[in-house]
């Protein structure tokens, strides 16, 4: 079999997806309904073609104006005038004009878009091409069977050419339903797939390689997002969180008597769960945590869903914790927002975003719960393994909490899963010993170390939290672990 | 009447369809007093992309007002299919 080179396909996510790019030398068809991204992700193939391999492109638009076009790529901080002043990108327009209505009498081609499509490529010696939408030739001209034919002859053209083409086509009912469109499903050798639907009440964006002719890929939907100067990010996790070995080099917890606890301290780059019910002081022991290794010298974020920045500030005050000098000297990132007011995907992109430019030891996240409301089980978890990996990759240590919701849960099913997930998991229990109530601290689980095996008591006072000692003899009720 | 214009795009002159759309053409033409510049977008890229050309062969008549487009080979076409 002929060996076929990928191209970067300079939307970020997609190489992984693919697994190296968009396939050299060859047509992909690009199918998606209205809204779902096909033309950010056309212009981005282009200037990722210009940016990673200086090759030039040429964008031959069906729809929209170049000038249209433009404008609308500057939102997502696209530049496309700069390159087209270089040397680098050339229009073909074939968007609807006002003067453009014509009497048909009998045989015509459509030779003048293949002249224009030829010179545009040779003018500026371009590697790339894209055509959005090429569906609307089948609006424009009457008879299908010459539009069928013309995309062949077309096929072929860019094939001689030796350029990468993409070309785009929306879609309106289930794939393959209407006939005309079936010609470009057919001289395409790689079809991708581009959706906005709503699943389990929430949007999400998803991309999936539906064909790529004798060329390995990942198959299944990956979620994407597209955001305000970046364009269109992929958030594809491919491989477990788990497969990564971990660093065995321990940090301090923060708080030291939960060191002795974790047989040291927490592995670098590992995830740690802490899940409690409602008042077990889990914002009290992140915020301990958080004020120790910020004396420890570990540069911080903290990412919080559930409270507004106030609450947290006055929290950390009535225990002597300063995070407004912290963030004054620099060591330390507050973030806090409303999860309901952006999709999941998009704030991942965001938090990872904050991580790449202010580079912390160590961030806390309070509470993934709050993630959890806004979005399906399914993109929930995809985003979080994407999330993890991130953490791991980067060599930071995180800690999630999540509320147990009720007191005969120790986790609910969805918190199962990610507990698979996480590296290590502290347990915030109510107890019933001895007739009384107390509070248990335990560690569920902690990979390839020793830790402590007992729930231990502790209280909560005017000084934090004081670790006291084991919990003996029969404990319960609250129980079902 | 005055003198009618037309610009014919032609892909290539040489070609059985162009040399059939020219043919008829001035076939359905013959009783009237008109004007035909005959450009070839392959000797004239720019001009294509300048005029909007797509399909081919294509005719647009300027004169008499209001200007009209018209693609094909013309073939079967009377004269008052232009005019």
């Amino acid at each position: 079999m002929k060996n076929i080179k990928k191209i970067p396909s300079g939307i970020d996510g997609f190489d992984t997806l693919s697994m190296g790019g968009i396939p050299e030398k060859r047509m992909t068809l690009l199918s998606g309904t209205p809204g779902s991204g096909k033309s950010t992700f056309c212009v981005q193939f282009l200037i990722g073609g210009i940016e990673l391999s200086n090759e030039p492109g040429v964008f031959i638009t069906f729809e929209e104006s170049p000038e249209d076009i433009i404008i609308n790529m500057k939102d997502f901080g696209l530049d496309i005038q700069k390159y087209k002043y270089s040397g680098f990108w050339e229009f073909v327009d074939i968007s609807p004009r006002i003067e453009d209505d014509f009497l048909v009498r009998g045989d015509y081609d459509l030779s003048g878009l293949i002249i224009r499509i030829n010179d545009a490529v040779q003018k500026i010696n371009a590697k790339r091409v894209v055509l959005d939408s090429i569906a609307v030739l089948f609006n424009k001209f009457p008879d299908k069977s010459i539009v069928r034919k013309e995309i062949i002859r077309l096929k072929s053209c860019l094939k001689s050419l030796s350029v990468t083409s993409i070309i785009t086509m929306e879609q309106y009912e289930e794939f393959g339903k209407d006939s005309h469109y079936n010609i470009l499903d057919f001289v395409s050798d790689n079809v991708i797939l581009l959706q906005n639907t709503i699943f389990e009440e929430h949007r999400r964006r998803t991309i999936e390689i539906l064909k790529y002719r004798g060329v390995p890929h990942k198959k299944g939907r990956e979620s994407f997002t597209i955001k305000k100067n970046e364009g269109i990010i992929i958030i594809s996790f491919e491989r477990n969180p788990n497969e990564l070995p971990l660093r065995r080099e321990r940090k301090s917890t923060g708080y030291i008597e939960l060191d002795d606890m974790m047989g040291g301290g927490f592995f670098q780059g590992s995830s740690i769960l802490i899940s409690g019910q409602t008042g077990t002081g889990k914002t009290l022991i992140t915020l301990l945590m958080l004020d120790g290794s910020l004396k420890n010298g570990e540069k911080c974020i903290m990412f919080n869903f559930e409270e507004s920045r106030e609450q947290i500030l006055q929290k950390a005050r009535n225990w002597d914790i300063d995070l407004e000098r912290a963030e004054n000297e620099g060591i330390f990132m507050m973030s806090c927002t409303y999860p309901e007011s952006q999709g999941i995907e998009e704030l991942i992109v965001d938090m990872k975003s904050k991580i790449q430019s202010f580079r912390p030891d160590r961030i806390y996240i309070d509470s993934i719960s709050a993630l959890e409301r806004i979005t399906s089980y399914l993109t929930f978890r995809q985003s979080l393994i994407n999330l993890f990996l991130f953490i791991r990759e980067n060599d930071i240590i995180a800690i999630f909490t999540t509320t147990t919701p009720t007191f005969s849960d120790h986790f609910n099913k969805e918190m199962g899963h990610i507990s698979t997930l996480a590296d290590a998991i502290i347990l915030l229990r109510y107890f019933e010993h001895d007739g009384l109530m107390t509070r248990g601290i335990g560690i569920l689980k902690m990979r390839d170390s020793n830790h402590s095996k007992h729930f231990i008591e502790y209280t909560i006072d005017n000084q934090g939290i004081k670790i006291l000692k084991p919990i003996e003899g029969r404990i319960g009720i609250f129980d079902s672990f | 009447m005055s003198k009618a214009r037309f610009l014919l795009f032609l892909a290539g002159s040489n070609n059985l369809k162009s040399k059939r759309a020219l043919s008829n053409l001035k076939e359905s033409l013959r009783n009237i007093n008109y004007d035909l510049t005959i450009i070839d977008i392959l000797n004239n890229p720019q001009v294509a992309e300048q005029a909007g050309v797509i399909a081919t062969p294509f005719l647009i008549r300027t004169l008499p007002g209001p200007t009209r487009r018209f693609i094909g080979d013309f073939s079967n076409s009377e004269k008052d299919f232009f005019i």
